[in-house]
Formats: C-alpha cells, sequence, structure tokens
C-alpha cells in the first residue's frame, strides 16, 4: 500500500505525466495508420524507454502507446472503413456508415467515451482479482509452473491466423531461438552457430521482437504498397448529448464485462471480444435493427469491449507470467527488461524501486485510460487528419528507430545483426503463411519452461510419476484442449462449409 | 502436389533442424541428478519441428492452398529488395561515418527510392521531413534519453558543440 503511495507521488510529477501523454499521442497515431501496430510500437519503443528516468517513466510511455493504440484503432475503422488494428474490425459496422451519414466526428467522440469506459472497468477489474490470484499460483511448484508454461504455449493454436500447425512450429522455432547462445541453466554456450558475441536472452529478444514486427513489416508494405483513398474532410467536433449518452450505456454496460472476460483469457483477443459484444448489444438492444447501418450503440459495444481487453489481457499476464497475445507478450519481454518478473512472484517484491513499478503499473493503466479522454474527444478533427499522412514517408523512420533502438540493447552491433536476421526470417515466414505472434510466445515461455522442468526432474531425481499434483493435471488436460478445440472447431467449420457448397451446386444442377 | 510452397517451406525446416540436432551432439550428454542435459531441450525442440513440418507436407500434397493466399511477390518486390539492400549497407555504414551522416544518407535515397510521385511539392516535403527527422532522432535518442549512438566526425562536432551550448545555458 505504501509503495501504491509512492507511485502515485511519482505519477503524479509534470515529466511523468507528459512521458505519459507522448505515449498515449504516439499510440493514437500508429493505431489510427494501418500497418502500424499497437505490438509494433510497443518493440519499438523498448529500447528508448528502458534508458528513461525514472524508470516508471519509462512504463508510463509503453502504457500510453498499448492504450492510444486500442483507441488509434477505431479512428481508420470509423473514417475509412479499415481498422487501424485488428481489435477494431466490429467497429467498422456502424462507425463507417456513420461517417457516410456526415456523422463521424460523433462516431469518434462514441467511441472515445467507450473505449474509456471499457478500460477503466477491465482496470479496475485486474485491480480486484490480481493479488488473489497470484497468491493461488505461489503454490505452484516447478512442475506446475512448466505446465503453465505448457498452458501458455497451448494458446498458440488461438492466436495462430490460418494453418494451427504452422502456429505451432512458429512457437517451436521462438523456444528454439531462446535456447540458443549462454545458457543461464547450465552456464554453457550451446547452438550458437560459431558466434561467441550472442547477447543473453533478455537482451536478444528485443532486437528479435523489432526485428519480426517492424523490419517485416516494413518490408511487406513497401512490396505490396496500395494507396488508401482515405478521403477525409475537415471534421466538425459534436458531442453525444445526454439521450445518446444514455442510449449507449446498456451497450457499455454488457461490452465492459464481456471484453475483460474474454481479454483474460489467454489467446482470445480484442477482435473477438468487439465481436461478441456487438452481438450481444444488439440482442439487449431497443433498435436492433439499426445496427449495421450506423447505431451508436454498435460502435460503444465494439469499442468498450476491445478497450477492455487491455486490462482482462493484463491478468494472466502478471499474475502467471502467461501472455495472452502478441502485444502483452511484447509487454512482458519490455517488464522484464525494466527488471520486473511478472508472475506468481510478482506481487512479493520486496525491492522498494520495484514494488513503485508495480504500483505504478496499476495507476498507469487507470491514469492512461482516463486522460486519453479529453485528449481524443478535444483533439478529435486532428486526429482525423493522422490518417491522411503519407506512409512511404513512414518506413524508413521505423528503420531508423529500429536500428538505433537494437543497438541501444546491446551497445553493439551484434543486436542490430540479429534485428537484420529476424526482419528477413519474418518477411520469409509470412510469405509461406506463419504467423508472426507464436514466436514471440515461445521466445518468452521456452526458457520458463526449461528451466522450470529442469528444477522438478531435479527434485523428483527422475521418478516422473512423483511430479503428478492434480493441479498439474488439471493444467494439461486445459493445454490439450486448448489444442485440440480450435482443431475440431476449425473442422467442423470446413465440413460445415463444404456441405453449403454441395447443396448450393445441387440446387444449380436441379435447376 | 497442391500446395507446393508448404512442400517447400517443410523440407527447408527440417534441413534447419538436422543442423540444429548436428549442433547438439558437441553438447555435453550427462548431466548429474536426474536434470536435462544442455542437449536435451533443443533436440525435443528440432524433433517436434520435423514431426510437424512432416504433416505441413503431407498437408501440401493433399491440400490446396487457402483462398486468402496471395501471390509470392508483391507488385514492388523489386524496390523492397533495393530498400532491404539499403538497410543492409546504412547498418554497415554506420559504424564507420557515424549516426547523422549515414541517417541522412539513408533516408534521401530510401525517400526518392519509395517516393510515389517526384514532383517539386514531394521533394521539398521530403527534404524538410529527412532533415527534421534526423535531427529529432538525434536530439531525442542521442542527447535526451542518452540511448547510446554510433559517433563519427560529425556527431562528435555536434555533440561537443550542442553540449557546450547546453552549458551556456
Amino acid at each position: 500500500m505504501a509503495e501504491l503511495g509512492v507511485a502515485f507521488q511519482t505519477l503524479l510529477s509534470v515529466n511523468v505525466l507528459a512521458f505519459m501523454l507522448t505515449g498515449i499521442l504516439a499510440g493514437i497515431v500508429a493505431g489510427a495508420l494501418p500497418g502500424l501496430t499497437a505490438t509494433m510500437s510497443i518493440a519499438l519503443l523498448v529500447p528508448f524507454t528502458y534508458r528513461i528516468e525514472p524508470p516508471i517513466a519509462g512504463l508510463m510511455v509503453l502504457l500510453g502507446v498499448y492504450v492510444g493504440a486500442m483507441h488509434g484503432g477505431a479512428i481508420s475503422a470509423i473514417l475509412i472503413r479499415t481498422p487501424g488494428t485488428p481489435a477494431a474490425a466490429a467497429t467498422c459496422f456502424d462507425g463507417y456508415p456513420l461517417t457516410v451519414k456526415g456523422q463521424a466526428s460523433l462516431a469518434l467522440n462514441i467511441s472515445a467515451i467507450a473505449s474509456t469506459t471499457g478500460g477503466v472497468f477491465s482496470t479496475i477489474v485486474l485491480w480486484c482479482v490480481a493479488m488473489p490470484i497470484a497468491s493461488f499460483a505461489l503454490k505452484f511448484g516447478p512442475f506446475e509452473m512448466f505446465c503453465l508454461a505448457v498452458f501458455g504455449l497451448s494458446i498458440i493454436s488461438s492466436v495462430s491466423e490460418g494453418s494451427v500447425i504452422k502456429g505451432f512450429i512458429m512457437g517451436a522455432l521462438g523456444m528454439l531461438f531462446a535456447a540458443a547462445g549462454r545458457s543461464t541453466i547450465f552456464d554453457i554456450d550451446r547452438i550458437n552457430f560459431g558466434i561467441k558475441a550472442l547477447p543473453e536472452s533478455g537482451l536478444r529478444y528485443i532486437p528479435l521482437m523489432i526485428g519480426i514486427f517492424a523490419i517485416t513489416e516494413a518490408l511487406s508494405q513497401i512490396e505490396g504498397r496500395t494507396v488508401i483513398e482515405h478521403g477525409v474532410k475537415k471534421l466538425k467536433n459534436i458531442f453525444p448529448d445526454i439521450r445518446q449518452l444514455k442510449q449507449v450505456l446498456p451497450a457499455l454496460g454488457i461490452s465492459s464485462v464481456i471484453g475483460t472476460i474474454i481479454g483474460s483469457i489467454p489467446g482470445a483477443g480484442g477482435d473477438i471480444a468487439g465481436f461478441v459484444s456487438y452481438d450481444q448489444a444488439k440482442k439487449i438492444s431497443r433498435r436492433p435493427e439499426k445496427f449495421g447501418k450506423g447505431s451508436i450503440e454498435g460502435v460503444a459495444a465494439a469499442e468498450c469491449a476491445n478497450n477492455a481487453v487491455t486490462g482482462g489481457a493484463m491478468i494472466p499476464m502478471l499474475t502467471l507470467g502467461i501472455p495472452g497475445d502478441s502485444v502483452t507478450a511484447v509487454l512482458l519481454g519490455a517488464m522484464i527488461i525494466l527488471g520486473l518478473r511478472p508472475g506468481p512472484t510478482l506481487f512479493q517484491e520486496t525491492d522498494p524501486q520495484l514494488a513503485g513499478l508495480i504500483g505504478g503499473l496499476f495507476l498507469g493503466l487507470l491514469a492512461a485510460n482516463i486522460l486519453v479522454l479529453p485528449l481524443r474527444l478535444l483533439c478529435a478533427p486532428l486526429f482525423s487528419r493522422v490518417i491522411t499522412i503519407s506512409r512511404h514517408f513512414l518506413w524508413p523512420l521505423v528503420v531508423v528507430f529500429c536500428v538505433v533502438g537494437s543497438y541501444s540493447m546491446t551497445s553493439t552491433m551484434m543486436g542490430v545483426y540479429i534485428m537484420l536476421v529476424f526482419g528477413v526470417f519474418g518477411y520469409i515466414m509470412k510469405k509461406f503463411g506463419f504467423p508472426p505472434g507464436p514466436l514471440i510466445l515461445g521466445v518468452i515461455l521456452g526458457p520458463i519452461a526449461e528451466s522450470n522442468l529442469h528444477r522438478a526432474l531435479l527434485i523428483c531425481k527422475g521418478d516422473v510419476w512423483d511430479l503428478f499434483s492434480p493441479l498439474a493435471a488439471i493444467l494439461l488436460s486445459l493445454s490439450v484442449f486448448s489444442i485440440i478445440f480450435p482443431v475440431i472447431q476449425g473442422a467442423v467449420r470446413n465440413r460445415s462449409k463444404r456441405n453449403e457448397v454441395k447443396k448450393q451446386r445441387e440446387g444449380q444442377t436441379d435447376f | 502436389m497442391k500446395n507446393p510452397r508448404d512442400v517447400i517451406i517443410g523440407l527447408a525446416l527440417i534441413c534447419f533442424c538436422l543442423l540444429i540436432y548436428a549442433l547438439s551432439t558437441h553438447l555435453p550428454d550427462q548431466v548429474t541428478g536426474g536434470g536435462l542435459t544442455p542437449a536435451s531441450f533443443p533436440r525435443a525442440l528440432a524433433f517436434l519441428i520435423i514431426v510437424l513440418s512432416i504433416v505441413l507436407i503431407i498437408q501440401g500434397f493433399m491440400k490446396s492452398p487457402e483462398a486468402g493466399q496471395g501471390p509470392l511477390l508483391g507488385p514492388f518486390f523489386g524496390q523492397m529488395t533495393v530498400f532491404f539492400l539499403m538497410i543492409v549497407i546504412y547498418t554497415f555504414l554506420m559504424p564507420e561515418i557515424g549516426y547523422v551522416v549515414s541517417t541522412l544518407i539513408f533516408l534521401s535515397v530510401s525517400f526518392v527510392l519509395i517516393m510515389p510521385d517526384r514532383s517539386f511539392r514531394n521533394i521539398m516535403t521530403g527534404v524538410a521531413f529527412i532533415v527534421a527527422a534526423s535531427v529529432v532522432v538525434y536530439f531525442l535518442f542521442g542527447i535526451f534519453l542518452s540511448v547510446p549512438l554510433i559517433e563519427g566526425p560529425v556527431d562528435e562536432f555536434l555533440r561537443h558543440h550542442l553540449c557546450a551550448l547546453a552549458g551556456g545555458w
């Protein structure tokens, strides 16, 4: 509690707030521009935030970017029917029709209010449940921690867009890359391809993330670039009135809860939360016929849910050390760089500076969610101009950031070369349909799985059956379920698609 | 073969994992106490990737690619290759001539390469952007956040004079 007070005082200082506002602004711009994602922006900024003093200010920049990017995704979804982030996909359904009706500003302001509501609600839930879950997880032994890491890896099947097998291959490759170089468990160099200067794992994965997310994206965007016709006109700022706010209230209530719950399930991201909430809001609405034609309730439901995911996704990440998606995986990496150890022991931290950082994390998330509201309401017309920025200028600048950031992590060119190698690797794998998210999960969870399995085997002295506890059995069963369920779901979906096609063909031949 | 891309990448992954397996044979095999050996984890992962790659190859022979699969090479593949080569040159040039000069050269050349139309207005915007971006990154990261940047003669000159100026204030 004392740490929370100290964190609160630190947070109120002008320079920390200025850093957070900078992060929020950068996040909104990144979120609004299709192609620039929250994951990529956070990966790019980690090396710089690592050097900001006090360290809490660096953390605030990252949280600001995270919250800002989730907000920013709505801007392009509403104005040009292109979601800036995948989470804003459902926002297009009603956001763009409102723009067509000349009510773009109203849609943007409703989305700002809804996003803030969802974000604040999920942060409060995070505050309430984080400590009890972490206290329970403290009972986990090394084998349970290994099973937890396996469970975290099993969600790869959910985060893999397209082929599940390709997702698992990327996850396994991620673990393999994390195992290369100096092993802290065995104090030995392994699989280093003769390169003795490989930095230690923690310092290596930031250049890896920058390469995979930023360089890969820059190369892909330049290769297949298309000009987005925005046609955005100057907006007049229209605020929603009391009647409109009352109208969206039920949608906000249900979407906050759905978004937080879905966010806390590893593998289920903001896009799923947006679609489910949109559907539920339509069911409880008095005007369901307006959905899809420019309903402010539809915009509110989708935006509230995808921002409620931010706090929800932090629950497994902070309490169990299991990142639920690519963004939280990169955030987790950033926290490790800052000295924090997300997981069951996070709240046992005795170092006053690190305990202050943990307090600041909770307060910062809340503050970022609140601060972004006036910023978006007052600057809606300005943010609408963001999407008119020519992206041709951006990619060379992104590359400069990548090089400077990767160099600064290790103060050697090795970081830059690692970034380049993984940029090309990510680009090639993307061409062959391999998703990047599972690779990052593998890089982060691989060392946790290996070290805990090694420790568990040392404790049981080779008698593996001694390791099994009811908790381990539950975690392993959940892992098997989360691997098999999406595979069965996909097979059922394919079968029903085939049946539909067959029926259509039969219908055509009858005709 | 219905999906050659999956077959090709599957074979490449198998070769890579065999290489990993070969490298792991040089690691010590015996560790006392019943725990893992340094080679166990990389070998298990290499084996897992080989099994999954075989499944991928079989799928490549039996299943057609998904409808959303685009062409292997995009419309601006040539420009992208040149852009990538420029990044490589930039990273090798930076330790020789320092951050400021190498960044100015990289931004100028890449801007000319990917600019959609080379009108006077676009070129002027580009020049302003290149200078502003280089200076902002240098000030923000190199001076304000003390991020280590590779220094060449121009960087040293800039830092020396800027620090003297800041000291004067």
